[in-house]
């Protein structure tokens, strides 16, 4: 006797599947790429919930490594293959976008009801909004955090010192350091940092030498590898650096810092410190949340970057975001994307200060107190209420300079400064004047040359844009 | 008439030209692929760096800013365009010096048959070539390490240092690790190219070298070693071509640091073409113009090997 075979449920299971398919073929398509590790999950968990509320809607998250990103986003720009929504690099900011044409305006899905709840400083011109159009949707707000010292207690108590007397000036980051090392015997080390990337070597020498004294320029993001001293407009007034390496020339040669720290990256320098072989870490507030998830038992804490004089460790910024969404000219899903903009803003943001990881955009969240579930969270983001600093834009003064700010964002020193920096470490060397000197004039002429061409085509641009007499370093300038 | 005289060709001949024919378009038709994609992949993207050069052209937006010769000056006035031209020289120099004989000696150690195992031992060399250099490069970064790095405590164990040495955090040292790291690396295929060379040579000159009353010197020196120049002459390009593409195990070991002491040409290039380095946008046309002025070395150098392989090979004849 033949058996029967359940024909009605195979069949209604290749309906179904059939029509599953159908469906997912007529959703709308959408693909991101992301290039900031610290959010990836976060973005991935809202992306979940959000096709649970929009079935209409797939969409692909492609995630980069950060060093990996400026490449992919080059070729994806000269093969005319960027993707419906992505996140802008520094590299190739929003301005230079809109002239090439490659990005499409937010305004018309974005009403005032909705742009209103941000800080306002976050549509700003030549950032986040040009021409007075919202081009990107910012990731998180504009006041962000740099590098900070993280503290292993463990290893403090280890050496036999106070874990709560971290060490704030110089003199006393060195003696700490030292005493450490000492009591350490080859087994852990004062200081530890990953020193291979030039960017962020940038920031540790030019965030260090903020506090060298109080005249000098400022570094910011926006603006990498300068030092705007915005008083006088020079692009790069640095010449507290030598300072600088001075006190890391003085950490090497008492053994406070880590033997490898110019060829360890800062991945493995975190997780290094984090295994108990160095007191201090210089890192970036990123790191925060991954040693909250990835290091639950760790006894550490976090605080500002040691200072010369004890004045804070500043790090310039202006509103906007340096880490925007954008939407590709060529994509014809802007509808979709705006609605995931919108989702993120209620779905995303409040998981970025439950995850520890920065602040956001819009103040009522950060004044919500029911987010802020850790206390070094809450230190981070006290530390970056005195260290952040929003520094004057010439293209608020003048909205043309946003013409001299793109040509300005082509212009890259022959030599850079932060690759510069580790070899002079390597070498030992401190005598570095000649190269600040050629390094610094490079700076000059780019400024000048931006600003000649900008005229050149038309805008009625002048240095005087860039100078403000009254800044006052310390002080929020919107 | 004329159609007669036309076909005037015997019909056995006629059959050759046509089967000569059909069998060159087959020919033709079976290259045809693989031209295809030589044109697309390889002709192609060289012609494009050429034009490249002469721009001034971030690798998006419009081919516009026509430059002229300026990318090739400002290539020949950099600094450290020349730091990685010499950095990658003598790379390149260190790896070739220490492969090729070391290659050489293992090759014939491996080719005794009174050698035990020898299948073995020509794996075990052949192992690290077969590996990613990625993975060797990061693997070396921890053997190398100053704190706990595993060459720094054999150097301790055995009192050849009395302090760990900051191998990968100096310039020469770093120089050091990475020629030792690639030759390594490498070593497997050129022992098993100095190996086939070895198992070609005639036995014939050996029995009456013998007979001669040649010991194992002389008849190393004056019969292997000559009739293996031609391939001498293959292994050292392979090593050259080797030591200037070593990418992948430059970026993974040094990152080209400390500062610039390991940038060689590659990474130069690179940095420039596909980084936002130093804070600006990048710049393909120039780093074009840095690959064709490097490209042409490279070709001259391989010119001028080919030249003294034809001149070995007619020697040998």
């Amino acid at each position: 006797m033949t058996k029967k075979r359940p024909i009605a449920p195979i069949l209604a299971a290749l309906v179904t599947a059939l029509l599953a398919g159908g469906a997912l073929a007529q959703a709308t398509q959408l693909t991101i790429w992301v290039r900031t590790p610290e959010t990836f999950d976060l973005i991935a968990s809202s992306i979940d919930r959000f096709h649970a509320a929009n079935p209409d809607v797939r969409v692909r998250m492609v995630t980069f490594a950060a060093d990996a990103y400026p490449g992919a986003l080059q070729a994806a720009i000269s093969g005319r293959d960027l993707p419906d929504v992505f996140q802008v690099h520094n590299s190739v900011p929003v301005p230079r976008l809109v002239s090439l044409g490659l990005i499409q305006p937010l305004s018309p899905y974005l009403d005032d009801a909705f742009l209103s709840r941000f800080d306002p400083a976050t549509w700003w011109e030549g950032s986040t909004t040009v021409g007075g159009e919202v081009y990107a949707w910012p990731d998180r707000s504009f006041r962000r955090a740099s590098l900070f010292m993280y503290v292993n207690r463990d290893v403090l108590r280890e050496a036999g010192l106070d874990p709560d007397a971290v060490p704030v000036t110089w003199a006393e980051f060195v003696d700490q350091a030292t005493r450490v090392t000492q009591a350490g015997r080859g087994r852990y080390y004062g200081l530890h940092l990953g020193f291979t990337s030039g960017w962020f070597n940038e920031r540790v020498v030019l965030q260090l030498a903020t506090t060298v004294s109080e005249d000098h320029g400022v570094p910011a993001e926006h603006l990498p590898g300068r030092m705007v001293n915005w008083r006088t407009g020079d692009p790069f007034d640095g010449d507290e650096i030598p300072a600088v390496l001075e006190f890391f020339r003085q950490l090497m040669d008492t053994d406070a810092v880590h033997p490898d720290f110019l060829n360890t990256g800062r991945s493995q320098a975190t997780a290094q410190w984090a295994a108990g072989q160095a007191a201090f870490l210089f890192d970036g507030s990123w790191r925060l949340q991954e040693l909250l998830r990835t290091e639950p038992d760790l006894d550490f804490g976090i605080t500002m970057l040691p200072s010369k004089c004890g004045t804070p460790v500043l790090w310039g910024v202006e509103g906007g975001s340096q880490n925007a969404f954008a939407v590709a000219s060529t994509s014809p899903h802007v509808e979709a994307a705006t609605r995931l903009f919108r989702w993120l803003t209620d779905d995303y943001y409040p998981l970025l200060l439950l995850g520890a990881v920065d602040l956001t955009p819009i103040p009522a969240l950060n004044a919500d107190p029911t987010l802020f579930t850790s206390d070094a969270f809450r230190e981070l983001v006290r530390l970056t209420e005195i260290g952040t600093i929003v520094l004057p834009s010439p293209v608020l003064e003048n909205p043309a300079q946003l013409d001299t700010i793109v040509r300005l964002s082509g212009k890259a020193a022959q030599r850079p400064l932060g690759e510069s920096m580790q070899g002079f470490l390597a070498e030992g060397r401190t005598d570095i004047a000649d190269f600040l000197a050629n390094y610094g004039d490079e700076q000059r002429r780019f400024l000048a040359e931006a600003l000649a061409e900008a005229r050149a085509a038309g805008a009625e641009v002048s240095f005087d844009d860039w100078v403000f007499p009254d800044w006052i370093r310390i002080q929020n300038h919107y | 008439m004329s159609s007669r005289v036309l076909n005037a060709t015997p019909p056995l001949r006629r059959r050759g030209l046509n089967r000569t024919r059909a069998r060159r378009m087959w020919a033709y038709a079976f290259i045809l692929p693989q031209l295809t994609l030589v044109v697309a992949f390889a002709l192609y993207p060289i012609a494009m760096t050429h034009v490249y050069s002469f721009y001034d052209w971030p690798g998006f937006g419009p081919l516009d800013r026509h430059v002229g010769w300026q990318n090739y000056l400002r290539v020949v006035n950099d600094e450290l365009f020349w730091n990685a031209f010499h950095k990658s020289f003598v790379f390149m120099a260190g790896t070739v010096a220490l492969q090729l004989p070391t290659a050489l000696l293992i090759a014939i150690l491996l080719n005794s048959e009174r050698l035990f195992g020898r299948n073995v031992y020509r794996t075990l060399f052949f192992i690290p070539v077969v590996t990613t250099s990625a993975v060797i490069g990061i693997v070396m970064r921890s053997i190398f390490a100053t704190h706990n790095g595993l060459v720094n405590n054999g150097l301790l164990f055995v009192g050849l240092i009395d302090r760990p040495v900051r191998w990968l955090a100096q310039a020469d040292t770093a120089m050091i690790a990475l020629i030792v790291v690639a030759s390594w690396k490498w070593l497997g295929i050129k022992m098993i190219m100095w190996l086939a060379g070895l198992q070609s040579l005639p036995v014939e000159l050996y029995d009456a070298a013998k007979v001669d009353g040649a010991n194992a010197w002389q008849t190393f020196r004056f019969i292997t070693v000559p009739l293996l120049v031609p391939v001498g002459v293959v292994v050292l390009l392979f090593s050259i071509v080797d030591a200037l593409t070593a990418f992948d195990l430059i970026f993974t070991m040094t990152e080209g640091g400390p500062g610039f002491a390991t940038e060689f040409m590659e990474l130069y290039i690179y940095r420039y073409a596909f980084t936002s380095f130093a804070g600006g946008l990048p710049q393909l046309g120039y780093a074009s113009a840095a690959g064709v002025f490097f490209g042409l070395t490279v070709f001259l150098i391989s010119l001028a090997l080919s030249l003294l392989a034809r001149r070995a090979a007619t020697a040998r004849r």
